[in-house]
């Protein structure tokens, strides 16, 4: 891949969009051997969190909609063909009825509420403008993939689908070149405990080319207690988390203050920032480089400061402290936050790594001697059971810029805690490939389905 | 009569197809705040988010017999019915909006606490947003506020996953100048 390639991926990269393993590969090998590039996704990863924040700003300043339900009844009954005054009245009376919110919903699950006499009027009315018959349950019984009348289209016979289907060539017809058990003295990597002959696992043969996946949310809360002054939102898919700290004293130009998270083990990582205003919104900058950065939302009063931290699957999870002082040592804010994560994540770490929150680290990649740990959260579907961890890499001779086709390399099998975590101790061997391998779960004939993680071995 | 309401959008939707008004009003209240969000950071003014609002839920209770919650959620075909209706409102007006939202009424449009925060925040999203065609700020919206993923806003859009990509990467080329220009003025 040349920069240019690699830069027009760049920010689906950044966002865990390239979940095609060989190109995913391709990149990462690339930004480990080009210092420009790795400068252009410093810079893109900055702006891409500068985006979010101004976005997500200016959403808290949308005002509320005027438009009420009784408007939308009003509409409703002068469009269906027999609007009648008995309509108006039930608009008249239908303004304090019940509304089911998200409280009540959240609180109560299934709830009851009457259908008043008037109010059957005015569904007869609405019916009529949804198109007629009232009883009858269409939601099981229409056919897929049509389209209204109005040109919105129901989901959807024409949605892209990007990742190809991946049939495999064949099953159990690979002997690998690598021995399936790690042994150093040997050269030989792999995964140091239950190792799995992998001449048993299908290979998988598929066009280039693919990508999908992602997603989050976020932002700093604003409806806090008045004595709360830490929080914490999950920003996207993976390990990445917002830390929010209010009420900092001096948020002025240059201005300095150090952050604590200690772990519910005890283990601490602090890590100091500066105030840099010449940004918008202003940044908060770490001093030591490689650390994450963060901003300071300015849309409230209480100005939250909006940090960039990471817990790996690897890392503790549960309940952080978390503390916040300026440089004069004043404590500006103090409190736990509880770290998980509602969807599975993975990590893919040195053995003895501390997994420090406050550093991003993109490409870690992998040499002969390494001990490797792989790490995963949130298999809640699996939990309690073993699984199959197979590590996949492109046969380079089976390969071209059309088709790639994918072997096993090493395998073991992991059990899944009740927490849904599982850990996995691999050795980098002299004899290991230079390449990156992708993990697959329980490989089987049939598509092609690997996990969002890898493993990137140098030479 | 009694009428069981839980709250997946789907026994909303029944529910409301079978003429329960509750129904219908529960299943607006919850989601008017996505489609007036998202009009109102396309149009950036509150009466064509408004417009907006109205409109798109009267197509969508027009058309709610065709949504197939078997094909996606229902948020998703919301978006849809959402983004084809500011689209297609934007590409008639031509956007003939002489002003932004920004210069408007700020201090009147944005009831936040501190109001020049808030005309800050919106002016930097103004910025942001102004140099985008409709296509480029109807996936930057889906994207950083809604937080979609790729395949997402291509459902939503109805384009290629490789669109999205192109679309955001020459979107993020453009914010990222203008993000340049904002610090620039802030040093001077």
């Amino acid at each position: 891949m040349r920069c240019g390639d690699v830069q027009e991926l760049l920010a689906a990269y950044l966002d865990g969009e390239v979940n095609e393993p060989a190109v995913y590969g391709e990149i990462s090998n690339h930004l480990e051997n080009c210092a420009r590039c790795r400068v252009e996704r410093d810079q893109l990863a900055l702006a891409l969190a500068r985006i979010s924040t101004i976005m997500r700003a200016a959403g808290k300043n949308i005002p509320v909609s005027e438009t009420r339900w009784v408007d939308i009844e009003a509409r409703t009954g002068q469009q269906a063909t027999q609007p009648t005054d008995e309509l108006q009245y039930n608009n008249h009376h239908h303004r304090g009825s019940v509304l089911l919110t998200k409280e009540n919903q959240k609180q109560g699950g299934a709830r009851q509420i009457s259908l008043t006499a008037g109010a059957i009027s005015f569904a007869v009315a609405l019916a009529l403008l949804i198109g007629g018959i009232v009883v009858v349950d269409r939601l099981n019984t229409r056919p897929k993939g049509s389209v209204s009348p109005s040109g919105a289209t129901a989901m959807l016979p024409s949605t892209p689908t990007p990742i190809p289907t991946l049939e495999p060539t064949s099953t159990a017809t690979f002997t690998p070149a690598p021995s399936p058990t790690a042994d150093l003295a040997a050269g030989r990597g792999g995964f140091t405990t239950n190792v799995i002959d992998v001449s048993a696992l299908p290979e998988y043969t598929f066009p280039a080319g693919g990508g999908g996946g992602g997603g989050g949310g976020g932002g700093c809360p604003e409806q806090l207690g008045a004595d709360q002054t830490v929080s914490q939102y999950e920003i996207s898919h993976d390990d990445w988390k917002g830390l929010c700290l209010y009420d900092i004293p001096d948020a002025s130009n240059g201005a300095k203050f150090t952050v604590t998270l200690t772990s519910p083990s005890g283990r601490s990582f602090s890590e100091q920032y500066t105030i840099s205003s010449d940004s918008v919104p202003p940044q908060v900058l770490p001093v030591d480089q490689g650390r994450e950065s963060g901003f300071i939302e300015s849309d409230g009063p209480r100005r939250p400061i909006d940090l960039s931290v990471h817990f790996w699957a690897a890392q503790e999870y549960g309940d952080w402290h978390v503390e916040a002082v300026t440089a004069t040592g004043q404590l500006f804010a103090s409190g736990t936050v509880t770290v998980s994560t509602r969807r599975p994540i993975y990590s893919v770490t040195h053995f003895d790594d501390p997994l420090d929150p406050f550093m991003l680290i993109l490409d870690a990649r992998f040499y002969a001697g390494d001990r490797v740990l792989f790490a995963g959260r949130g298999l809640e579907a699996k939990s309690g059971q073993s699984m199959i961890l197979a590590l996949y890499s492109p046969d380079p001779a089976r390969t071209s810029n059309t088709t790639v086709t994918m072997i096993p390399y090493y395998a073991t099998r992991i059990a899944v805690a009740g927490d849904g975590t599982f850990r996995a101790e691999f050795m980098i061997g002299s004899h290991t490939p230079p390449a990156y391998f992708t993990a697959v779960f329980d490989p089987a004939p049939g598509a092609f389905k690997p996990e969002n993680f890898g493993m990137a071995v140098g030479q | 009569m009694e009428v069981v309401l839980t709250n997946d959008p789907v026994d909303l939707i029944r529910a409301c197809l079978r003429g329960d008004i509750h129904a219908c009003s529960a299943l607006f209240e919850e989601y008017r705040g996505l489609v007036y969000h998202t009009a109102y950071l396309m149009f950036e003014n509150s009466h064509d988010a408004e417009d907006a609002l109205q409109e798109v839920f009267l197509q969508v209770f027009r058309s709610l017999d065709t949504y197939d919650p078997t094909q996606a959620a229902f948020s998703t075909w919301l978006h849809r019915v959402t983004v084809n209706y500011c689209l297609s409102r934007w590409r008639v007006s031509r956007r003939a909006r002489s002003v932004s939202l920004s210069q408007i009424d700020p201090l009147v449009a944005h009831p936040a606490d501190d109001p020049l925060a808030a005309l800050a925040a919106t002016e930097q999203a103004s910025r942001l947003l102004g140099d985008l065609n409709a296509d480029q700020r109807t996936i930057v919206i889906l994207r950083f506020y809604w937080d979609l993923s790729y395949r997402e806003i291509a459902t939503i859009t109805g384009v290629e996953l490789g669109t999205v990509q192109s679309r955001l990467n020459r979107a993020l080329k453009k914010m990222r100048s203008a993000m340049q220009a904002m610090a620039e003025e802030t040093r001077q």
